[in-house]
């Protein structure tokens, strides 16, 4: 019990011994002193004095030495002569024996660092039960005895006078310690100051004797009186019996019951028998300090039994508070991400029946992951279910419920109705985000069974849980997003490596590219590839749509790129073959177009295709102009069958040192400003126009920096865009 | 329309050239060139006064005696081309493999 | 100015090209030189053509186009059936073809030399030979 131990925590409640313990030790260390004697001279060696243990022996020597007194003192009352032993030499001893028996009792129990309740009680009756059955030892070795000599002998009966006292003192002292513990729970300041003061006075009690020599006089009675009432006045303290669960309270019951059978016994025999016994050699047992105790045990043992008898029939009633408040506190526990909302309900269902005591209950679920209709059925089977909920919805008020427009002001509702079984119900609405992700059914037999107490619980147990599947699902959200995007950068990054970072060519031409993607990822695709020592392939793509599907047949593109080129095709045999694989694995109305080279240059020619894609723009510097290739040429994939072969066209095409090829993407010339002009294909070819005699990548940056500045510096190109420049060489072995 | 007419003068092979040397006729060229050479010529001299035109293929049937003509150490000169047609031997940079001349007199004193 | 001419496939048929061409650049004022050599590269081409592509088939034809556009002479050699792109094939080195009975290639070196731009369309069994000689203006 989680509760327990934190509110215990938190009311720096003592724990005790528990019963086993104070089992083993009691009669361990009466029946056999001699062993713990000998355990203490070994332990007095040890630099620390063990206190317990300390005061444990002087509580036996004390004991004894009260014993060897009183048998002295009984010689000499026995020869009627002055045995020199003066009375207050007893109650010295008396006195002194209640004070370390009640020092290593305080000192047992503070150390006791694991109990309850419940093993308090048994502590007290056990010691109870123990000193009882030495009480009836001693009597049946009385009996046994029968008129023997030895029955009349005043020095045993004496022994056994003393053994009852010690018995009788160890059981009050015990008992009034665990006492103080019980009434200490929750404690109060005032409750602490009466304790005190009972403390003090049972003190001042135990030297009474002192002063009125055995006299009973009225300081006596009226010390009794008051002990008497402070006794009573502590012993309304009685928070704990409340915590006892139902089946505890049966036990402390039986324990109660124990003690004060014992307490009664021994009074009994102290009054009935050894108040009558005259050759004592003094009064122990009728001293105001016992008498005080005897009254103050029994009173708490009595009304702890009245008042947990009293309690049983609330008990239930209490404990489901206390489940309630268990309840409350596991559904108001966020969910952990890798926990599912299901257990949340599941709980909220226990909950709530727990809490309205139904009989039968039902989740139904209408969100978007369960189109069908989530049903969790409790104690109730599908056909009831299902004839309960026409019931259900022919009624007026649920129509009504149903319809709100607000779901955050929709509170459970009650109904009444005609079912065979069932006769109340209750719906508890789960408003998640503001609205209605579900609903669970409470079902009684009894007509009116749910009352304004349990609607209020369940209400908020209701919220609570609608509140912790919210955090969980927007905590899961958030894992999603981050998890979105880190699988985002792994995209970023494979895509990258699919452009190559380093492009073919030899002595005879530059080339350089860049590509831009307006998302993480891009379907703009550009690639190189070496047919041999003279021949180069260039090709320069770009998928429909943009984003991460782009991003997916760019890759595609490449495979088959990479794949087909190997076979040494021509660019028009390329397209049509590319055109045939991508037919088989683009998502339909998605297509490619494309642009390839394949550069020889030692016949310093070009050979080239296109498929759809923005002319590439070549600037001839013997004529210093600059042009487009505008050849024809269908999308890859738009056709996908052999009539694709009839919109290829290749086209071979010489060139010379110092002549330029820009091969790019419609970003560029798709590209808007604020007054949504298009960058557009001229501005492209004047800037090669101009720039033709700089080397590929300040070509490159010229034309990027000139599309910023149309765009707009602070604005953002929102298309994929790339660009490739290729310049030949003026040096070539031909010329 | 190609004619070819071949004379002998002081040991050498003059062979008149007229009109236009394509692929359809170059093959007239180079059965008179083998002709020249079976009968034992060693000096051979081609006047292209009269050579309107010629194509690669003309071209070709010069440029494949070359070799042969080293060995045997058999002169071709070719001379008194129009400056158009010179202008085709050029682009081929033929006029730094063979041996051509402005006429007939400088052909003949090298 | 547009011109357009259909060939047969035979070599007969080039010098009927020849006076084609003659007749069609004589329009232009160009120097004797210019138009022998843009006459010689366009034949050279055809010459291919019908020799290689056609293998002198008489029944074939092909077909020349000659458009001026600014600053640029373009002639347009249309055929139909396999296609011959004479830019795949190497450039001879001439030492080389010294002692070669072929003979072949020579035809593009000229061409190449001679044109300032060659092109080589194929679509659909259609093939472009784009001769284009710049001129400037």
């Amino acid at each position: 019990m989680n509760f327990f131990d934190s509110e215990s925590e938190s009311l720096q409640f003592t724990l005790f011994n528990n019963y086993q313990h104070s089992l083993s030790s009691l009669p361990s260390f009466i029946s056999n002193p001699n062993e713990y004697y000998c355990g203490s001279a070994f332990m007095i060696k040890l630099p620390q004095i063990h206190i317990g243990k300390l005061s444990l022996l002087l509580a036996i020597l004390v004991w004894l030495g009260l014993l060897f007194v009183n048998l002295v003192r009984l010689v000499g009352i026995l020869n009627e002569m002055d045995s020199g032993i003066a009375i207050e030499f007893t109650w010295i001893l008396q006195i002194l024996y209640f004070i370390t028996v009640y020092s290593f009792y305080k000192y047992s129990i503070n150390k006791s660092t694991q109990s309850d309740f419940l093993n308090l009680i048994w502590r007290g009756a056990s010691t109870g039960i123990f000193a009882v059955s030495v009480y009836l030892i001693i009597g049946f070795f009385y009996t046994s005895l029968g008129e023997s000599k030895l029955a009349g002998d005043p020095f045993l009966k004496t022994f056994f006078y003393h053994v009852r006292f010690g018995l009788m003192t160890i059981f009050l002292i015990s008992s009034s310690l665990l006492w103080q513990h019980l009434i200490l729970y929750q404690k109060t300041k005032r409750v602490v100051k009466q304790w005190q003061a009972y403390e003090i006075a049972l003190l001042i009690a135990m030297f009474l004797v002192f002063f009125d020599r055995e006299a009973y006089e009225y300081s006596f009675y009226f010390g009794m009186v008051l002990l008497g009432i402070l006794a009573v006045i502590l012993s309304t303290n009685l928070k704990w019996i409340p915590y006892l669960t139902f089946k505890e309270k049966w036990k402390s019951l039986l324990f109660l019951a124990i003690i004060i059978l014992s307490i009664s016994y021994i009074l009994w025999y102290t009054i009935s028998v050894d108040m009558e016994y005259e050759y004592y050699p003094a009064n122990l047992m009728g001293n105001l300090f016992l008498i005080s105790l005897f009254w103050f045990i029994l009173v708490y043992a009595v009304l702890s039994f009245l008042v947990t008898l009293f309690n049983l029939p609330t008990s239930s009633v209490f404990e489901q508070k206390l489940t309630e408040a268990i309840n409350f506190q596991r559904l108001s526990q966020s969910i952990q991400p890798e926990e599912n909302e299901e257990q949340v309900l599941d709980i909220l269902m226990d909950s709530c029946m727990s809490a309205a005591y139904a009989d039968a209950a039902w989740l139904a679920m209408k969100s978007d992951e369960f189109p069908e209709g989530y049903f969790q059925e409790r104690f109730i089977d599908r056909k009831t279910r299902e004839e309960i909920s026409v019931l259900i919805e022919s009624q007026k008020a649920i129509q009504d419920w149903e319809s709100e427009k607000r779901p955050d002001n929709l509170s459970p509702i009650n109904l009444r109705i005609a079912h065979s079984k069932y006769e109340s119900i209750l719906l508890v609405p789960l408003v998640i985000n503001k609205s209605v992700i579900g609903k669970i059914v409470l079902c009684k037999e009894v007509r009116d069974g749910f009352n304004k107490e349990m609607l209020n619980i369940i209400s908020t147990f209701g919220r609570q849980a609608c509140i912790a599947v919210e955090n969980h699902r927007l905590l899961n959200q958030a894992i999603l997003n981050e998890r979105y995007q880190e699988e985002l950068k792994i995209a970023q990054r494979v895509q990258k490596s699919l452009l190559p970072t380093q492009l073919d060519h030899n002595e005879y031409f530059d080339i350089c590219a860049f590509s831009n993607a307006a998302d993480e990822v891009g379907g703009d695709y550009y690639d190189t590839y070496k047919l041999d020592e003279n021949r180069y392939v260039l090709i320069i793509g770009d998928v429909s749509g943009k984003g991460t599907s782009a991003a997916f047949h760019m890759s595609q593109m490449k495979g088959i790129f990479q794949s087909l080129i190997q076979l040494n095709l021509s660019p028009s045999e390329f397209m049509i073959k590319a055109n045939s694989a991508l037919s088989k694995c683009l998502e339909r109305n998605h297509f490619i177009t494309a642009s390839i080279f394949i550069i020889n240059t030692a016949k310093q020619t070009i050979c080239h295709s296109r498929a759809g894609h923005v002319p590439t723009l070549i600037h001839k510097k013997k004529l210093n102009k600059s042009e487009y290739l505008e050849i024809d040429g269908l999308g890859l994939g738009i056709l996908r069958n052999m009539q694709y072969e009839n919109h290829v066209v290749e086209r071979t095409f010489t060139y010379r040192p110092g002549d330029v090829l820009v091969l790019f993407t419609d970003g560029i010339v798709e590209a808007k400003n604020n007054k949504s002009n298009q960058f557009g294909y001229e501005r492209v070819r004047t800037l090669l126009e101009v720039y033709n005699e700089l080397n590929p990548q300040e070509i490159q940056t010229k034309i990027i920096d000139s599309l910023h500045d149309f765009v707009g510096r602070d604005r953002l190109i929102d298309d994929d865009y790339s660009i490739m420049v290729v310049k030949f060489t003026e040096h070539n072995k031909a010329s | 329309m190609l004619s070819i007419e071949t004379q002998e003068e002081n040991g050498h092979t003059i062979l008149l050239l007229k009109g236009e040397v394509d692929a359809s006729n170059s093959v007239i060229l180079d059965e008179a060139i083998t002709k020249v050479v079976v009968d034992g010529s060693n000096s051979i001299l081609v006047d292209g006064a009269g050579l309107e035109y010629i194509s690669s293929a003309g071209l070709g049937v010069f440029m494949s005696y070359l070799e042969d003509f080293q060995e045997k150490e058999i002169d071709l000169k070719i001379y008194s081309l129009s400056e158009r047609v010179y202008e085709v031997f050029k682009i081929l940079g033929l006029d730094q493999l063979m041996s051509i001349y402005p006429n007939k007199k400088t052909a003949l004193e090298s | 100015m547009k011109h357009q001419m259909k060939i047969s496939c035979q070599t007969a048929a080039l010098s009927e090209l020849r006076v084609f061409l003659k007749k069609t650049l004589g329009e232009l004022h160009l120097s004797d030189v210019d138009q022998l050599q843009l006459i010689l590269a366009v034949e050279e081409v055809c010459a291919n053509l019908i020799i290689h592509s056609h293998k002198c088939n008489a029944l074939d034809f092909i077909q020349l186009d000659i458009k001026q556009n600014p600053g640029k002479l373009i002639f347009e050699i249309t055929d139909e059936g396999k296609a011959f792109n004479m830019l795949d094939y190497e450039v001879p080195d001439l030492n080389k073809v010294k002692g070669d009975k072929r003979k072949g290639g020579l035809g593009i070196i000229l061409v190449k030399k001679i044109m300032d731009e060659i092109e080589f369309d194929s679509t659909r069994g259609t093939n472009t030979c784009r001769l284009i000689k710049w001129f400037q203006s």
